[in-house]
């Protein structure tokens, strides 16, 4: 399965990301500002795929997040980011990549598999969280793509959380609202 | 005591929030910020990293500074080993 999800860059422009509705079915407008975009491996062998349209060369942190609880202790979701500009990948990188990278395009491959996971407290929704490390990535201009994968075809949720600024002028937390029960306890 | 004009400044500022947390940038942003302008320099590009520099939304709080600092630290260390080869001495640690 390709879940696919349109980000349309406009403008260039945190530490509490903006919640999105489920990934697939949500459109972002600006993916310069903090977003967290929640979606759900169901059989384990989905691909999720996030489309980045950068309107300026743009570095910005990524990182998968996984609700900390028992049943996800072993549910640790890959991601790649690739597009161009970024470096070639290895033969061991490229074995791993759930699609063939298009013409010219490089990645950056978050295994997240670091020995000892990072904990990290969500604020807003007030949950600890198990996350992949933060990395910053230099994007260019034009085209991206997000990979989200389960290397071990585990279920369960996920979060991808890119961007620092805050932008919650416009409400940014009625997806919440809206499908409560993808963010409640 | 009488005020000087200092003291009702500083009052001011800080009524209008100016005593709003502001982190100092870390090290390793700023050294995340020297190699991608010399990157870009040798690529003839123009990243936008306006987040990890003094005033970015990196440095608004000591959260936003320890999530910033580290997406830093691990985007240099990968630059570092990804692009071993053509990465600028900037990059250097």
């Amino acid at each position: 399965m390709r879940a696919g999800l349109w980000l349309l860059l406009l403008l260039p422009l945190a530490e509490a990301h903006r919640p999105a509705g489920d990934i697939g079915d949500v459109e972002i407008t600006d993916a310069t500002i903090s977003w967290l975009i929640p979606g759900t491996f169901e059989t384990g062998d989905e691909v999720f795929v996030v489309e980045l349209v950068m309107p300026t060369d743009f570095a910005l942190p990524f990182e998968v997040l996984v609700e900390k609880r028992p049943r996800l202790a072993d549910h640790r979701p890959m991601y790649a980011v690739v597009g161009p500009g970024l470096p070639t990948p290895t033969a061991d990188e490229l074995a791993v990549l759930p699609y063939p990278l298009p013409d010219g395009w490089g990645v950056y491959l978050d295994q997240n598999d670091l020995p000892e996971r990072i904990v990290y407290f969500e604020q807003v929704m007030r949950r600890n969280m198990w996350t992949s490390g933060t990395t910053a990535l230099p994007l260019q201009r034009g085209p991206n793509e997000v990979w989200i994968w389960s290397p071990d075809g585990t279920t369960g949720d996920f979060q991808l959380g890119f961007g620092v600024e805050e932008d919650f002028s416009d409400g940014g937390f009625g997806a919440v609202f809206a499908d409560w029960g993808t963010y409640a306890y | 005591m009488a005020y000087d004009g200092r003291m009702r400044c500083f009052f001011l500022i800080a009524m209008l929030g100016g005593c709003a947390p502001e982190v100092e940038p870390s090290a390793a942003c700023e050294a995340y910020v020297t190699c991608l302008g010399a990157r870009d320099l040798a690529r003839d590009r123009n990243t936008d990293v306006e987040r990890f520099v003094a005033g970015g939304a990196c440095w608004g709080s000591h959260e936003a500074a320890e999530f910033c600092t580290g997406a830093c630290e691990r985007g240099l260390d990968w630059l570092r080993e990804a692009e071993a080869d053509t990465l600028p001495t900037e990059c250097s640690p």
